[in-house]
């Protein structure tokens, strides 16, 4: 009797109406995906172009797809720079050494105090916390003349490397969610590795950090992609040729709006800034997408 | 020895404080009125969260464990102490610096001295008869505060409208493997960087000269209507802008959407169905309601992150051509007075935009305690 009933219901929801949901659904996505994906066709796009194409596309505008492949803007983008610091790959190594320096050391320190915090019960914890999270309503913005200036007076690190890694250690959100993450670890497992005669720092290092590891690996992610795309630090706190991450040589060196001709070689450099990301986001893409929403529903 | 047990816990703090306040008056190589100001900052500070927790332990009415056995705070804090330092250095003392440039009249004697003004807010003459304009009365800094709060108001709203319809055509979706690469797709916006898409972006409005056969000019064309100056007309400029960032902030609410959508049980729906309610019924009685929570968390996250708006490579690397188009936002007038090295007026727009960031979390607090089901 139950299964009849399932069956008539299931052909009375085969109606109409859900034809028409399937089509809204689709349509939305479809939309959506377009939207999305527009600027990337269209940066391609243009880095396809030859330079009479888009010279000559005053009236008309720029073909929508390119006739002849110029492979040789992404060559003339590559070498754009290279005279002075070495061009797009100078770039690569500065934002690899920025983002994955940076993250390392943050991370060290971040899983000291996120354990402290998670196991140890001493006086003023709480209010330490809080005022630890306090930082965490704070827009980077604000204190970016601040740390500027701290930068240039106190340690006179302005165009040095450590200059561009320091100020993304001091990382609030990384501390919280691995606080968390050392807190999800049963007591119980504490007790037996302590009947066991395991100390303190080798319970740390040996078992506690090794089972959270999925989480320090996608905080890492998550912090490796924020300071890759960022610019507002790098382009003030650094200068000098050598010390241009990714975006800034994207910016500073190779766009200029004002050079009509050259819109396809821009697009060309920055077709190739975004490669890496795209790459590692394609290789971590559940750990980055679980991370971004577990930051999310638990905030 | 047992007096040096009891006050242990105190004396390492006590120690700790003593060693920054060394270290700082080292380094930042500051006299005694700015010192005591600094104090009386972060007095207030420890002391107002002081007073919020008493409030709320009073309310709460914490029971304290009698037997509660505490570790040693010394050994405790040698593991958070190098985290604390680095976010003083990098996190507190900036936030300090800026308050100090906002107010402290004597910018031209780099660290030393501090005497206490308004001027750099409302303007007025210097002690040496100069007049200085305040950064309120300065004509691009209204504007840009302006822009900022608008773009807030209209971009939020907007991208969260779309984030749930994607997000709940994602969730409707059955094939897992379909579900993951509308997932894939839908995040690209967050991992790539902001500065190559806005470039591509400014290409897509049109830029210079080039402006009416862009992309988007050619496309509005065959519906006929008119070609826009999108990126120099200053009634369309801060419509790009919002263009621009709802595509950039698309993927965190869409992820988190999805996220909390799936995670809704669906024991749920059969129920409702048993109960005789239809489609859009059980969307109003049970999804909506079901994501208040989410949908609270993303509005104050998409508000903290909106008020951020940073438009600059849509604009030329060029915060004087964005302030001309009449897209000037907060961040870009306190990024455009760092680089000029004007830090008074720099201390002030953050402390402004400071204000506005913290107003709009606690009005998001306070809502997110009102809904709570």
């Amino acid at each position: 009797m139950a299964k009849t009933v399932k069956v008539t219901e299931m052909v009375k929801s085969n109606t109409r109406a859900d034809l028409v949901l399937k089509i809204f659904k689709y349509t939305t996505l479809l939309i959506g995906a377009v939207i999305i994906m527009f600027p990337f066709y269209w940066m391609i796009n243009i880095s396809f172009l030859t330079n009479q194409e888009i010279i000559s596309a005053g009236q008309k505008g720029l073909p929508m797809l390119p006739t002849n492949w110029q492979w040789n803007n992404y060559s003339d983008a590559w070498n754009q720079g290279a005279s002075v610091s070495g061009g797009f790959f100078a770039a690569f190594k500065a934002s690899v050494i920025v983002s994955f320096g940076s993250t390392f050391i943050k991370l060290f320190f971040a899983m000291f105090a996120a354990y402290s915090f998670a196991r140890f019960d001493f006086k003023f914890k709480e209010p330490l916390f809080t005022l630890l999270l306090v930082t965490m309503m704070l827009p980077g913005q604000a204190l970016l003349a601040g740390q500027f200036q701290v930068l240039v007076n106190v340690f006179d690190w302005q165009n040095t490397m450590q200059g561009l890694i320091m100020p993304w250690v001091a990382s609030v959100f990384t501390i919280f969610m691995l606080r968390n993450a050392y807190e999800g670890i049963p007591k119980s497992v504490y007790k037996a590795a302590e009947v066991d005669g395991c100390g303190k720092i080798k319970f740390f290092w040996k078992i506690a950090t090794p089972m959270i590891m999925p989480t320090v690996i996608t905080s890492a992610l998550l912090s490796i992609i924020g300071s890759w795309n960022a610019y507002l630090w790098p382009s003030l706190a650094a200068s000098l040729p050598e010390l241009r991450t990714l975006p800034v040589w994207l910016l500073n060196v190779v766009y200029d709006p004002s050079v009509l001709g050259s819109q396809n070689m821009q697009m060309a450099g920055a077709t190739m800034t975004l490669i890496p990301m795209i790459l590692l986001f394609l290789i971590f893409k559940r750990k980055i997408m679980a991370g971004v929403s577990r930051s999310g529903t638990k905030g | 020895m047992e007096l040096f047990n009891k006050y242990k816990g105190k004396l390492a703090i006590a120690t700790v404080i003593v060693i920054y306040i060394l270290v700082v008056f080292k380094i930042l190589k500051m006299n005694t009125t700015t010192f005591i100001i600094m104090c009386v900052t972060y007095f207030a500070l420890v002391i107002t969260q002081l007073i919020l927790a008493i409030i709320k332990g009073r309310k709460k009415k914490k029971v304290i464990d009698p037997t509660r056995k505490f570790d040693s705070t010394i050994k405790s804090l040698i593991w958070i102490i190098p985290a604390v330092i680095i976010l003083i250095l990098f996190t507190y003392t900036p936030l300090f610096v800026v308050f100090k440039n906002a107010f402290n009249d004597n910018i031209s004697r780099p660290a030393d001295g501090f005497s206490f003004t308004w001027r750099h807010f409302f303007g007025g003459n210097r002690p040496d008869g100069s007049f200085y304009q305040g950064t309120f009365k300065d004509s691009e800094f209204w504007p840009a505060v302006n822009n900022s709060i608008w773009y807030t108001f209209v971009s939020v709203p907007i991208g969260l409208i779309f984030a749930i319809f994607i997000s709940a055509a994602i969730t409707a979706i059955t094939p897992k493997r379909v579900r993951g690469f509308f997932q894939t797709l839908f995040f690209l916006p967050y991992v790539t960087s902001a500065i190559a898409v806005s470039m591509a972006f400014a290409y897509i409005f049109g830029t210079g000269e080039m402006w009416q056969a862009s992309i988007l000019n050619n496309l509005l064309g065959t519906f006929g209507l008119g070609p826009i100056d999108w990126l120099g007309d200053s009634t369309w400029s801060m419509i790009s802008v919002v263009i621009f960032g709802v595509w950039k902030s698309l993927p965190f609410s869409i992820v988190i959407l999805t996220a909390s959508m799936l995670s809704i049980d669906p024991d749920q729906y059969k129920a409702s169905a048993i109960d005789g309610a239809g489609r859009f019924k059980t969307l109003r009685k049970i999804t909506i309601p079901l994501l208040y929570p989410t949908l609270i968390y993303l509005l104050t996250i998409s508000f903290m992150s909106a008020m951020k708006v940073f438009p600059l490579a849509l604009f030329g690397n060029n915060p004087t051509n964005a302030a001309l188009s009449g897209a000037n936002t907060i961040v870009l007038y306190i990024y455009a007075a760092t680089t000029a090295g004007f830090k008074a007026r720099a201390g002030v727009s953050s402390i402004v935009l400071l204000m506005i960031v913290l107003v709009m979390t606690k009005f998001n607090r306070y809502l997110r305690k009102k809904v709570r089901y």
